[in-house]
């Protein structure tokens, strides 16, 4: 049975996240509550702002547990969105806190080169390429545009995922799938059809398929 | 990618066009979305900015409810603006669905706030609207509060001092060609000497495609605003954008169908979502 | 000069603006291009540097002949307040303006006049009796079609009348709406025109029938009969449209007026259109529009739409959809203004609004004439 948590640390943006998800119909709650977290089918880390805060915040909350419970012990589909996505790392060059874990590797602040396109922070519509068009990545063409607003980014590559990259000063990871753990840099909600149609791929992963 | 943003006018509950800064009301949100089916024109747009114009006193809750109601039919980036002058200001506008605020007056009557204000939300977040006329010898000079006091600040300082105060955007604004459909100034960009480090916003002059397509073949311009509210009514954001693409022009191609397919995909037999 | 092929039986738009074929004396080009779009194209490169050197000897011939003269009509709105302006300021002149009040003056229309006159011109305001003015309008209204026909009378009778008086010989119009507007040519190469013009097209040759058949007094009649010619005595009065010297721009006009003449816009749109910034002076207007679009099947939207199109501020498609959105709108909200003044019930007012509509364009469903066509 769908039933969507998403998790509200105060930082994001949740009125359009919940006005896609309402679009698509998906049965949701918004909560900060880590005790509605193990009735999830799908839990999605939405994310705005620094990194220390909301890592700190994860964990001061109680969050951090039930969250690694929902990823790698019931294998629950998780998506992590801008700095959500960012959080499922180990850690950022922004801050000094510990994200999750929950991919390997850390962050690195965007570079910018001095010209019109390659400002920091990444602010705006931009191409993402280099998927395979399954899963997360299912219906959307090589090239897809998607809304970016941020300054920090995973550079290299993560072992073991379908990858999206974009490219701004240089290439970086837009979006990324390993099994049942996703993370969008983008933020889907704001990134027309093709984002509405990222967040309803996420809502068709099963549960139970392991990282 | 050049972006095309649609603004909107709001005073107390009408939509307004706008001709030298001189108002006309047009329609309530009802006749907004009668006329501008805002999936349909999402697929012809980048971002919205809906911004309250208000002379006398602000209906703000008013204001903060209309900006939910159009930011709940897109899924397109939403800047709202219109008397910002604090943390707290913005913060109403993004809890009711904003990305991003505008801020235009108080960056003369209080910038330390401005500062605040990209401090606590982030640069990204803070939009500077910077309104300017045409001065006798043709420089271009900043006037603020819908136009009704002159700065005496050339444009181009204006700007470095918005940047300086936290703008992560800004959006210059031709009072003389606004609401007339003659076109964008183009020359703005050029008279600003050194290129500022943020995006530039051109609002003003536009009445139809060409004059969106003329504006994005400046270099130095990064997206194009119209508040033509009459103009582009059905179509012909949609159209507009089909022909840039077809000249080759650095916007992005959004598709349609997939928004009707996509709509209610999840909902249950029982009826709907629980939030 | 592209060929002019004959109007054609069945209806259609302009292909470049929205202008329809119904509209008396409108031709289309080989591209389906109105006379109105294909003079607006021809504006483009004509020689006005000729044209003003033409104006500049038809100014200094008059110039300085006493106090005043020119007389420029205006009412407060932009075109007349225009004229003036650049008159005086551009060209030297000493204009006097001259308003003869309309019946149901708005009070937007009304500010704006008294903001003209304050910019800095001296101006007569004619006021016929208004009771000779309501019996020639009414019977305008019901007799053709016209609901303002005895102030569009005086606007030329009574304002010539008024020049001879004051010993002017010349008097400046704004723009010659069938040039402009798509219609006869006759006067596109010839600038100055005469009373027998107006009266042939202007006031389509019914203007005698009218006041013979009025009833109303001699004396009353005075500023709806042209000079006489021991009025004139011997003088020739010398009528002409400023759109022959200078490219007419009414979105200019209104740019201008609103920066020199103190003209201010309505809040909202004006009845029938989407525009607020033309037109403003009378309630009556509205109706004289209603009219022409239950007549022909245009009204004021598609009339201002097809400036806009010229003008390059917008394009046919934009244009066709706000037609579709404004055109004929039964003028609800001055409706009981209306009957008072004719002294009619609503129901012979819309038996006259029957007579005018066209039946082959319009049906009459739930008690309003529907278009049987759509703007395409």
């Amino acid at each position: 049975m769908l039933h969507v948590v998403v998790l509200d640390m105060g930082t994001a943006n949740i009125f359009s996240l919940s006005s896609a998800l309402r679009f698509l119909g998906a049965p949701f709650v918004v909560t900060a509550d880590p005790a509605e977290v193990p009735s999830a089918s799908h839990l999605i880390l939405p994310g705005v702002g620094a990194f220390d805060p909301a890592a700190a915040q994860l964990r001061d909350q109680g969050l951090l547990a039930p969250l690694r419970t929902h990823a790698l012990v019931a294998c629950k589909p998780l998506l992590g969105v801008c700095l959500g996505m960012q959080l499922l790392f180990e850690g950022s060059e922004e801050g000094e806190r510990e994200g999750t874990g929950l991919l390997t590797g850390r962050l690195a602040r965007l570079r910018a080169d001095g010209h019109g396109s390659h400002r920091v922070p990444h602010v705006g519509f931009a191409a993402v390429t280099g998927f395979t068009p399954t899963g997360l990545f299912d219906g959307l063409e090589d090239g897809a545009m998607f809304y970016f607003t941020h300054s920090y980014a995973r550079m290299e590559a993560v072992d073991d995922t379908n990858m999206a990259r974009c490219a701004h000063a240089e290439p970086f990871v837009a979006a990324v799938q390993r099994g049942n753990i996703c993370g969008a840099q983008f933020h889907p909600e704001k990134s027309q059809a093709n984002g509405l149609r990222l967040l309803a791929n996420f809502l068709r992963l099963p549960a139970g398929v392991a990282a | 990618m050049k972006r095309l943003i649609f603004t909107l006018l709001h005073d107390r509950g009408r939509f307004m066009l706008s001709r030298n800064f001189r108002l006309q009301a047009v329609g309530t949100i009802r006749w907004l979305f009668e006329n501008y089916d805002f999936e349909t024109v999402s697929r012809g747009l980048d971002e919205l900015m809906v911004l309250d114009v208000t002379r006398g006193d602000r209906d703000t809750a008013a204001f903060a409810s209309a900006v939910s109601e159009i930011a709940q039919r897109c899924f397109i980036p939403l800047t709202a603006g219109g008397g910002v002058r604090s943390v707290d200001d913005a913060a109403l506008l993004l809890r009711h669905g904003a990305d991003k605020v505008l801020v235009n007056t108080q960056f003369a009557d209080a910038p330390e706030a401005c500062d605040a204000i990209a401090g606590f939300f982030g640069r990204q977040c803070l939009v500077a609207g910077v309104d300017y006329v045409e001065a006798a010898d043709g420089t271009r000079v900043v006037v603020a509060a819908h136009g009704q006091r002159d700065t005496g600040v050339p444009l181009a300082e204006w700007v470095e001092r918005v940047v300086a105060h936290g703008a992560g955007e800004v959006v210059l604004q031709s009072v003389a060609r606004d609401g007339t459909g003659m076109g964008l100034d183009l020359e703005v960009t050029a008279s600003l000497g050194r290129r500022p480090e943020v995006p530039l916003i051109l609002l003003g002059g536009v009445g139809r495609g060409e004059h969106i397509a003329a504006g994005f073949r400046d270099e130095a311009v990064d997206a194009v605003a119209t508040a033509n509210l009459f103009n582009f009514i059905g179509e012909s954001f949609v159209t507009a954008r089909r022909e840039m693409i077809v000249q080759g022009l650095d916007v992005a191609d959004w598709h349609a169908a997939e928004y009707r397919t996509l709509k209610g995909a999840f909902a249950p037999a029982d009826g709907g979502a629980r939030a | 000069m592209p060929t002019m092929t004959e109007t054609e039986t069945s209806l259609r738009w302009c292909s470049n603006c929205v202008s329809m074929s119904t509209r008396p004396r409108i031709q289309y080009d080989a591209r389906g291009w109105c006379n109105a779009c294909v003079w607006a194209e021809t504006k483009k490169t004509l020689d006005w540097a000729s044209r003003e050197r033409e104006l500049h000897a038809l100014l200094d011939r008059h110039r300085g002949r006493g106090p005043f003269d020119c007389v420029v009509p205006v009412s407060g709105g932009k075109d007349g307040s225009y004229v003036a302006h650049t008159l005086k300021t551009k060209y030297g002149m000493h204009p006097l303006a001259i308003t003869v009040t309309p019946a149901l003056s708005l009070p937007l229309g009304d500010e704006n006049l008294k903001a003209f006159i304050a910019s800095g011109f001296n101006h007569l305001s004619i006021n016929p009796n208004p009771d000779a003015m309501r019996v020639l309008n009414r019977t305008g209204f019901v007799e053709m079609g016209f609901p303002y026909y005895g102030w569009l009378i005086a606007i030329q009778a009574g304002v010539l009348r008024t020049a001879a008086r004051f010993g002017i010989d010349l008097i400046v119009y704004g723009e010659d709406g069938e040039v402009e507007y798509g219609g006869s040519t006759e006067t596109a190469k010839n600038p100055i025109y005469d009373i027998d013009y107006m009266q042939r097209v202007y006031l389509e040759g019914g203007y005698e029938r009218v006041l013979e058949a009025s009833g109303v007094p001699e004396n009353d009649q005075y500023f709806f009969r042209f000079p006489t010619s021991v009025e004139l005595g011997g003088r020739s009065l010398e009528m002409t449209h400023w759109s022959y010297f200078e490219n007419w721009d009414p979105y200019r006009n209104y740019l201008v007026a609103k920066e020199h003449c103190g003209l201010r816009e309505a809040d909202l749109s004006n009845s029938g259109t989407f525009t607020n910034f033309s037109q403003n002076d009378q309630a009556l207007y509205a109706l004289h529009t209603y009219l022409m679009y239950l007549k022909f099947g245009f009204g004021r939207a598609n009339q201002d739409a097809c400036i806009e199109v010229r003008r390059g501020a917008m394009d046919r498609a934009q244009a066709v959809n706000l037609v579709r959105l404004y055109d004929g709108h039964y003028p609800e909200e001055y409706a009981a203004l209306y009957l008072d003044y004719y002294g009619m019930t609503q129901a012979e007012f819309d038996a006259v609004l029957d007579r005018y509509a066209n039946e082959r364009l319009f049906e009459k469903r739930d008690g309003r004439w529907r278009p049987r066509f759509t703007v395409a």
